[in-house]
């Protein structure tokens, strides 16, 4: 077992930044933290880190409650968004810095860091200043000072935002191939939902404060429960619908059979737009006849923006242009059935329920 | 993009001669072989041999470097402390507001009153307890009191500058309270400590009324030296040593703008 | 593993530490530091500044003893001798000096700024890789000693300088007239002192400021003027309040230039001042002169604060 928190509140003033959070990351997985900006994310790496204190609640790790156990004492380390780099420091220097402050011996110090350096790919630069660094550079070491200290946990709050797009990219494979080759548990805080999918086993996406569902990153993705969760996975298609039997529904767009049974009696369907289908108008795959508005041309594929509200892709193959008039087939398994917010608050299980599944 | 007229670059170089013109015929005169008025008499070195051999001055110089050297110490250290007691701890919002007025009292304070204040200050412990007769201590203990804020100031612009997240991540690699103190923080504030020591530094040597007010009867510095001489009526040899003293200001101030990182660009 | 039941998890009992900058702490422990750090620094500025300064109000209505020192006894004579009630009857000289302390300060800080203007363009507009030195062409005589900068003055002004002779020479001074002591080598002298003061500051607003509301101001308004008070004057503002204070105030209080350049004939507070603790050894008549030009001081301070913050909420 690799991280628990318990019931972990937290407040500044009058506002909420968490509230009751029960969370569970297995040793050896990358985890993720997923959320706009304000819900709490950040907050709650910085109470694993110790380096916030929680109102209430409890954070253990490896089953050792740490909840006050200092910063400094805790088997854990952080990447900081800002790197926090130690500027008057060489790199080697702050590589070495936790090793040291832990009264390792200089020299198994110095050949550990090097080790790590060599794990970043960082080599050769040893005695270079921070200032001396690239954005990339700067990033690595910041990532080899912390795992230099062998955590039980490494912490890496939007480790990435400070690079441009392309270099993220390259980044985050290297960064899940370390986390890979060291299983090691790494727990990340991110906005981008893309780099979330890309490096993690299993995510957590968060809203003002609380866990919107969690899970690994397929279930995620593929059935996200709330309107908050499909919208931030960016769903862009949101259907208003009303139960008319046990898995029918009516929705503006004609009374379609769903797979599974409907558990409310008015809610949201939510479909994805690469999952929606061009069908030939009249056939009996056709749903729904819609006029084009706009076509966005992306390359690989197009994108379609009809008069109805939907957004559906389709391969750039099939040439269409504003104003011309497409039918289009909704696969009845692709259809996701969203819960209200309120009532599906989901809680990580128990800890006992857990072991019982296992 | 920038334009300037010709009147305003007329009007700087004129600015410009009205600064240095008297400073120029100090230095002019200073080389002056005349003994008497100022009349031109052909360049001569003599004054500045006589300056080497004059007890009076070399003791007053060595008195200038003593008092400018120790209270730089002493105001680096306090100073520095100073702005990270107020800076980097928490204070309520009010104490701090209070804190922060009584740290620029220092920079505001007229120097007039600034050393009535000081005399008042130094009878009253002579009164109390016998200690502090005016003289190179109390002196000292003036200009400590005058530099402990500019240093402060110093060293908090470079604190606002460093933010929270490096002594986190301090923390959040094993080190305690001291070695944050001594190996990340201490280091990281250096370039504000050494700005604010070199501006005490150059202040002290800078300033003439608070050890005009503070020196009692048996101590001089030079600018009290060269102040006294002038009372008396001018002499070449004063020429010689206040060129002597803006030296040393131009060097030093050549070297601050050397160091300071806000000029670098 | 024991299942945790969610009420014996809240609330923690974490009051007794506090997180202080990543460092788990009790608050006494930071109280302690705190004080550490604070506690030199703020009893040398409150006992060696702040207290004596609040002190002049109780001096200055105290009694001049004998032999010059400080007497016990509650008295109004200060005040009445400011007003200028001495022991041969009234006489406006106190009331002439405060005043005329005031005037020379109000008149230096105007010719500074009416200087300063031009010097902070010309200096905007050098080269950035020349500027450094520009900058240092004027950081020296700001911080040359006072004492020299007023004493180069003297030989300036000396009756056998050129500048004498040319004066003389146009027949507004007799030949070989000195120029000092008087009026006109004082404000010399304090212009050249806090020339610096002005500039600097006004530069660095200057140097911060967006030409292209300039330029948008030429091609509205065609006046020079107009475009002074409204591109011009409302950017450079911060940078003239910090000029203006750093130079009213202290030219108040300012003893050393009219000592040397204005002589008996042209006193100061500052001087007085000076006298009373100095040769006239009179504490309680200086303690209530100082304590006129602290609060002359404050209300300045005040004014200043008032005057940008106004300005800077249009």
């Amino acid at each position: 077992m690799g991280l628990q928190t318990y019931a972990v509140c937290k407040n500044y003033g009058e506002t909420r930044a968490l509230y009751d959070v029960d969370l569970c990351v297995e040793r050896g997985e990358f985890f993720t933290l997923l959320g706009p900006s304000g819900c709490g994310k950040t907050t709650l790496l910085r109470i694993i880190a110790g380096l916030e204190m929680a109102d209430n609640g409890r954070v253990e790790i490896n089953g050792q409650d740490c909840t006050k156990i200092r910063a400094n004492r805790r088997p854990v380390n952080t990447v900081f968004q800002s790197y926090a780099m130690f500027p008057h420091l060489t790199v080697l220097e702050n590589v070495c810095f936790g090793l040291i402050s832990r009264k390792v011996p200089k020299a198994e110090a110095l050949e550990k860091a090097r080790q790590t350096l060599d794990l970043v790919q960082l080599k050769g630069f040893d005695s270079r200043k921070p200032d001396q660094l690239s954005g990339g550079q700067r990033q690595r070491v910041a990532l080899a000072r912390a795992l230099a200290n062998e955590p039980e946990i490494l912490l890496l709050d939007e480790p990435m935002s400070a690079l441009d797009a392309k270099l993220r990219v390259q980044v985050q494979v290297e960064l899940r191939q370390i986390q890979q080759r060291l299983e090691k548990t790494f727990i990340m805080v991110t906005h981008d939902q893309e780099e979330a999918l890309t490096v993690s086993d299993r995510m957590a996406v968060m809203n003002v404060g609380q866990i919107a569902q969690y899970g690994t990153v397929r279930e995620v993705y593929d059935r996200p429960l709330t309107r908050f969760v499909a919208d931030f996975l960016q769903t862009e298609n949101f259907i208003e619908a009303k139960a008319i039997g046990e898995t029918e529904v009516a929705t503006p767009y004609g009374n379609w059979t769903l797979p599974e049974s409907i558990p409310w009696e008015a809610g949201t369907l939510s479909v994805r737009p690469e999952n929606l289908q061009l069908a030939r108008p009249g056939t009996p795959q056709c749903d729904l006849q819609a006029r084009v508005v706009t076509n966005i041309y992306k390359g690989c594929y197009q994108k379609l923006i009809l008069d109805n509200g939907l957004t559906m892709e389709t391969d750039a193959t099939t040439i269409l242009e504003a104003g011309d008039t497409v039918g289009v087939h909704v696969p009845r398994e692709s259809i996701i059935l969203l819960y209200e917010e309120e009532i599906q608050r989901m809680k990580a299980p128990a800890p006992d329920e857990k072991e019982a599944a296992v | 993009m920038k334009r300037t007229s010709t009147l305003s670059n007329l009007t700087s170089v004129f600015i410009f001669i009205f600064l240095y013109l008297p400073m120029l015929s100090v230095v002019m005169f200073s080389f002056n072989a005349s003994d008497m008025g100022l009349k031109w008499g052909g360049f001569s070195l003599k004054w500045y041999q006589q300056l080497v051999h004059n007890e009076l001055i070399l003791w007053a110089a060595w008195n200038t470097l003593v008092l400018a050297v120790v209270s730089t110490a002493f105001s680096t250290l306090i100073g520095t402390m100073l702005a990270i007691g107020l800076y980097r701890f928490p204070w309520k919002k009010r104490t701090a507001g209070k804190l922060n007025v009584l740290l620029h009292l220092p920079v505001v304070t007229p120097d007039i009153i600034f050393a009535v204040a000081l005399v008042i200050a130094f009878s009253v412990i002579r009164y109390t307890t016998g200690l502090f007769e005016l003289g190179l201590t109390t002196m000292i203990v003036g200009h400590i009191t005058f530099q402990i804020a500019f240093v402060a100031l110093a060293v908090r612009g470079r604190l606002e500058l460093i933010g929270h997240d490096v002594e986190e991540a301090a923390c959040d690699l094993y080190a305690g309270y001291w070695r944050v103190l001594t190996r990340v923080l201490l280091p990281m504030l250096k370039p504000g400590i050494i700005a604010g020591a070199m501006l005490a530094f150059t202040l002290s040597l800078d300033d003439f009324v608070i050890s005009f007010f503070t020196c009692g009867p048996k101590s001089t510095t030079l600018p009290l030296f060269i102040y006294a001489s002038v009372k008396r009526g001018i002499t070449p040899e004063i020429h010689a040593l206040s060129t002597i003293v803006m030296l040393v200001t131009i060097a030093s101030v050549a070297l601050m703008q050397k160091l300071s990182p806000n000029t670098k660009h | 593993m024991k299942r945790l039941e969610r009420d014996d998890l809240l609330p923690q009992e974490t009051s007794n530490v506090i997180l202080h900058r990543g460092e788990m702490v009790r608050p006494s422990v930071i109280r302690t530091r705190q004080a550490i750090f604070v506690t030199p620094g703020l009893l040398i500025i409150i006992f060696l500044l702040a207290l004596p300064c609040l002190s002049l109000f109780v001096v200055s209505f105290l009694t001049r003893g004998e032999y010059g020192d400080i007497e016990m006894t509650f008295t109004l004579d200060n005040v009445r001798r400011m007003l200028g009630y001495g022991f041969f009857g009234w006489s406006a000289d106190n009331l002439l000096i405060l005043w005329r302390s005031v005037v020379v300060a109000f008149m230096t800080t105007l010719l500074c700024i009416l200087l300063s203007y031009p010097l902070a363009f010309f200096l905007a507009s050098r080269p950035a890789n020349k500027r450094v030195l520009w900058l240092t062409v004027l950081l020296v005589p700001f911080w040359t000693n006072l004492v020299i900068r007023t004493y180069a003055w003297l030989l300036v002004l000396d009756g056998n300088m050129p500048f004498a002779r040319f004066l003389s020479f146009l027949h507004i001074t007799e030949p070989g007239t000195t120029l000092y002591p008087s009026q006109f080598a004082v404000y010399i002298g304090m212009v050249s002192v806090f020339l610096p003061f002005v500039a600097l500051p006004l530069y660095t607003a200057v140097e911060k400021m967006d030409w292209s509301i300039v330029e948008a101001a030429h091609d509205l308004y065609s006046s020079p003027w107009r475009v002074f008070r409204h591109a011009v004057l409302p950017q450079t503002l911060p940078g003239l309040s910090v000029g203006i204070t750093m130079t009213f105030v202290p030219a108040m209080g300012m003893f050393v230039v009219p000592d040397m350049l204005g002589g008996a004939r042209y006193m100061l507070v500052g001087n007085l001042i000076q006298q009373q603790f100095g040769t006239s050894r009179d504490w309680p008549f200086g303690a209530a002169l100082s304590l006129v030009l602290m609060v002359l001081t404050l209300g300045a301070l005040v004014a200043a604060t008032r005057g940008s913050k106004k300005k800077g909420a249009r």
